[in-house]
């Protein structure tokens, strides 16, 4: 045992401490940080050796064993899994909203209104040309509102697509980049360092990646994660792909589909084919009924030049998308039958085309209704689930927080055990220098 | 429970986020004057207001129809009050010809004075509601009578036979028309009407008296008609006020949804004024204590 052992024993209490401010000093540096996991030191004592001075052990003093990252992996599964339903009930609400927003702002009652109104017209007087003038503006115009609904559908079609296209892009860069982060972290955990803000940048990958594809991700024994998903490539069979494989990645091919039950890509995926496409068949039902409807009254009309068996709408109408005016009426207006075949029946046919009214107003009311309950619904779904995540961030942050009151008082009680031990070296000094003197 | 600073902060910010929203709403609200922007604010007031809006819209069709044919008829029932006037006057002439104590000369200036009724009869005949002859049957651009050039007979009935209608509710119509066949050539109206002239020019009594009869004839088959017309025009005043009660009804129950409870809305706007003050002031106040104030 050396002469300057109670030398080493107040170093290691001043160096101690002041690695101890220095992580406190980090931890307070990061409070802004997102995701940062509060550190702390852990203090342990030395060995004790054999002392020279007396019979037993004497201590050497305190060193800190290992900077504890304060985490709860229990929670952080949770996190995960919490911020798939999340995003996927998100990306749902924020699509219905844009949905329910170009729909509404159409007015599609308001225009088969006027269409019928222009029948109504005609029916009263069939003779003047200005009316039936009117029923073909109002045709052309409801056409377009509807063609235009339509397409405002369509649009939101190709932007799901495009975005499903982005996501899948980042999904194979944090791969690659939680690949990499798995090798470092395993190895420098293997040669004994604590990668504490290198696992912190994992999280939030790995948060990020379950977030868009509702995975689970799975811990290895070697401090890595692995992640699978299952694909679909060509519309082929599902098959299970290892996206991250502890330090290694297979990207997703670019034709794949991914399969999955949460997620972004999940509420992307339900509402480009369960919702977009109810509303593509109710609107092009509507538009089959309109014309079918239309077409078989004035097939049995009789029009200005008295002849009779024209349709109004081109056939066959499938939906939305074929949906036109036959040329003739396009083009010359007295081909618009509004007559019955007797004198008694003028404006009949115009009359009973104006009565179909009422059946339409219920299919448009419906429409309305679902997209409104349904836009309802995603948005309830959304806001409970950012306020279930807001919990749980909250339970992580009371592990993982930082808090400056806390940290500051930390602060002040290494300050004062580093001027301690500070203290005890110059004690240790004066006992030395006392020593020294004595040979003198 | 330990909390941290990303806690209270992020606790603030959505407490804050959820306020500003709910208040925004609110002002919208107030700034449109109407409860519902879009389907998901409400709904099943949604489906209805598509279904109202569709109803109000029908029962103006159905009051315009109805106004239209309201007209159409009091037309009629003016005009068939002055034919059975003119019918009246002329058997007041008959009367007076047929008179052995009127002379040829008188006889003359009477006969002149049926060529003016004849005359008056056709414009009434041809009469016309909104540009469209009233007479015509489905041919309302047709001129049903004309008078030839000589003055002496008057053509034969060009309108049509058919009668025109209008839809008062639903599925129910109402013939709106008289045709001029019926009320003028059936009648015999205007062959009575030349054969008293010409019995006047040739002093013929028996031909006045013959003439007067049928006139007096046409005359109450004109009345009847005129009664008839009378009570379609109540008949329609009659639904025009049930279509107008069903449209204010409509309109009102619209408004409920649409306009909603302004009371409330302003209420509902003060209400989330105040908590989103409440949220900033409280914020401020917590986030800015620290240990920091405090320490030497």
């Amino acid at each position: 045992m050396s002469q300057f052992n109670g030398l080493y024993i107040a170093i290691s209490g001043m160096n101690a401490h002041k690695a101890a401010m220095e992580i406190t000093g980090h931890n307070i540096a990061n409070v802004s940080t997102e995701g940062y996991t509060r550190q702390e030191a852990v203090f342990v004592p030395y060995n004790p050796q054999q002392s020279t001075l007396f019979r037993g052990q004497i201590g050497r003093g305190v060193t800190i064993e290992y900077v504890r990252r304060m985490t709860d992996e229990y929670l952080e599964r949770r996190i995960q899994n919490e911020q798939s339903s999340a995003e996927s009930w998100k990306v749902k609400a924020e699509l219905l909203q844009n949905v329910e927003s170009s729909i509404n702002s159409l007015d599609l009652q308001g225009r088969f209104n006027s269409f019928w109104e222009a029948w109504h017209g005609l029916a009263m007087d069939s003779t003047v040309e200005q009316n039936r003038f009117e029923v073909q503006q109002q045709a052309t115009s409801l056409i377009n509102i509807l063609k235009i609904s339509r397409s405002q559908l369509e649009q939101i079609e190709s932007q799901i697509d495009f975005t499903m296209n982005s996501e899948m892009e980042r999904v194979n860069i944090l791969a690659e980049h939680i690949s990499k982060m798995n090798d470092e972290i395993s190895s420098n955990i293997r040669k004994g360092l604590q990668p504490n803000d290198l696992m912190d940048r994992r999280v939030g990958y790995l948060k990020e990646l379950v977030g868009i594809t509702g995975a689970s991700v799975i811990y290895n024994e070697d401090n890595t994660v692995s992640l699978s998903l299952n694909i679909s490539t060509s519309g082929g069979p599902a098959e299970e792909l290892k996206l991250i494989d502890g330090i290694y990645f297979q990207p997703m091919p670019s034709d794949a589909q991914v399969i999955t039950e949460g997620g972004k890509i999940f509420g992307l995926k339900e509402i480009k084919n369960n919702e977009l496409q109810y509303y593509y068949t109710t609107m092009d039902d509507i538009a089959k009924s309109l014309a079918t409807g239309i077409n078989d009254l004035h097939k049995t009309g009789y029009n200005k030049e008295g002849s009779t068996g024209i349709s109004f709408f081109k056939e066959p109408v499938s939906g939305v998308r074929d949906l036109e005016l036959i040329p003739e009426i396009k083009g010359y207006l007295d081909k618009i039958g509004a007559d019955g075949s007797s004198p008694d029946e003028t404006g009949k046919i115009a009359m009973e085309i104006f009565n179909l009214g009422d059946g339409f107003s219920r299919s448009i009311s419906n429409f309305l209704g679902h997209i409104g309950t349904a836009t309802k619904n995603t948005m309830i779904q959304d806001s409970s689930h950012q306020d279930m995540l807001q919990t749980m961030e909250n339970l992580k942050a009371e592990v993982s927080g930082v808090s400056m009151d806390e940290e500051l008082a930390n602060m002040m009680r290494f300050q004062r055990s580093y001027q301690a031990s500070a203290k005890v070296l110059s004690v240790m000094d004066e006992i030395l220098e006392t020593l020294i003197n004595m040979v003198r | 429970m330990r909390v941290t600073d990303s806690m209270q902060l992020s606790n603030w910010l959505r407490t804050m986020q959820k306020t500003s929203q709910r208040l925004e709403q609110a002002q919208t609200t107030l700034a449109s004057g109407k409860g519902v922007h879009k389907p998901s604010d409400n709904p099943a007031g949604t489906s209805r207001a598509v279904i109202l809006k569709e109803q109000i819209s029908r029962q103006e069709q159905y009051i315009f129809g109805i106004d239209d044919g309201s007209a159409w008829l009091k037309t009629a029932d003016t005009v068939l009050g002055m034919v059975s006037s003119s019918l009246s006057e002329a058997q007041g002439i008959a009367l007076q010809g047929a008179n052995a104590t009127v002379s040829q000369d008188q006889r003359k200036d009477l006969a002149a004075h049926i060529g003016q009724v004849i005359e008056h009869m056709v414009g009434l005949a041809n009469a016309k509601y909104a540009g469209n002859y009233i007479f015509s049957g489905e041919k309302i651009n047709a001129k049903p009578f004309e008078l030839n050039a000589d003055k002496t007979a008057v053509q034969p009935y060009a309108g049509g036979s058919g009668s025109i209608s209008r839809q008062v509710q639903g599925e129910d119509t109402l013939v709106i028309n008289y045709s001029g066949k019926e009320v003028f050539s059936d009648n015999k109206i205007f062959e009575s009407l030349f054969q008293l002239k010409q019995a006047l020019e040739t002093n013929n009594t028996d031909k006045m008296e013959k003439a007067n009869i049928e006139l007096s004839g046409a005359f109450n088959k004109v009345v009847s008609n005129r009664a008839i017309v009378g009570s379609k025009i109540n008949r329609l005043g009659e639904m025009k006020e049930l279509h107008e009660l069903q449209k204010d009804h409509f309109e009102s129950m619209l408004w409920e949804i649409e306009e909603g409870n302004l009371t409330e809305v302003i209420t509902a706007l003060k209400r989330e004024q105040m908590a989103y003050e409440a949220a900033m002031v409280v914020g401020a106040k917590i986030n800015g204590l620290s240990l920091l104030d405090y320490i030497r």
